[in-house]
């Protein structure tokens, strides 16, 4: 059996299979015309992969619909009721040492587990949510230098009021790139 | 990006659901294709373009 790509390799005729579309990320271009038996999916009724079908079951608008409300709620809940502060038990460099390494373990798992994300989610999805993280550090840092001109009157912003800023921004965000999209 | 896939799926009698399923993508990216709001990844334009036996300039065009 044989297969041609007009446009992509010079009209020239490919054997089924390609070890350049057979593995990696092209792989699922293979699976999406060709069944395991060879059989042109284009002419059969779509099937749904567990992968597919795990991934509806997971309802993105609804998971920043709760992540857009935990924020809002966190952010009238601390305002209201700021947490206590404890002092530091250890000296400053320890701190700051601790500190260093704990957020270089912690990006590189975050690297790993969004790099993981991106293969296995909707791009669509993960574009709007990458997007939409942006937007949330962006106005998490304006907030806070807007807050920090008026602590007078404001008091100290806590971390977790900044928390409760960026959740509820990555929220509105979400469903602001879901409304306009980004295509134009 | 102006895009021919709504016309495309319409005249092989697909709905967006159906598109979805055979791209394992979600109907809110198809939906969000065809409405411009979305231009999708260089992969999925490719699976795109081998699902409808088509070059991916045949189905995508610039504004």
């Amino acid at each position: 059996m044989s297969w041609k790509l007009e446009g992509i390799f010079d009209e020239t005729e490919i054997p089924f299979m390609p070890q350049i579309y057979s593995d990696g990320e092209y792989s699922d271009l293979v699976q999406c015309i060709f069944d395991r038996g060879g059989n042109n999916m284009n002419q059969a009724e779509p099937k749904e992969s567990l992968r597919h079908r795990i991934y509806n079951s997971l309802k993105p608008d609804w998971a920043f619909g709760f992540v857009l409300l935990v924020g809002l709620g966190l952010l009238v809940l601390e305002v209201q009721d700021p947490q206590e502060q404890v002092m530091a038990a250890w000296s400053a460099t320890t701190i700051a040492g601790a500190a260093i390494m704990f957020t270089v373990i912690i990006a590189f798992l975050a690297t790993i587990l969004a790099a993981l994300d991106r293969k296995k989610t909707d791009d669509y999805h993960f574009q709007i949510m990458a997007n939409s993280a942006i937007i949330a550090i962006i106005t998490a840092i304006f907030v806070n230098m807007v807050w920090s001109l008026a602590e007078p009157q404001l008091g100290t912003m806590s971390v977790q009021i900044l928390i409760a800023i960026l959740l509820f921004a990555w929220g509105l965000g979400y469903f602001f790139y879901r409304w306009r999209g980004f295509g134009q | 990006m102006k895009n021919r896939l709504k016309v495309l799926r319409a005249e092989r009698d697909w709905s967006q659901a159906d598109l979805a399923t055979r791209l394992a993508v979600s109907r809110q990216s198809v939906n969000a294709i065809e409405t411009g709001k979305y231009d999708p990844s260089l992969p999925l334009a490719f699976k795109i373009a081998a699902l409808f036996d088509m070059s991916i300039e045949e189905i995508f065009l610039r504004d």
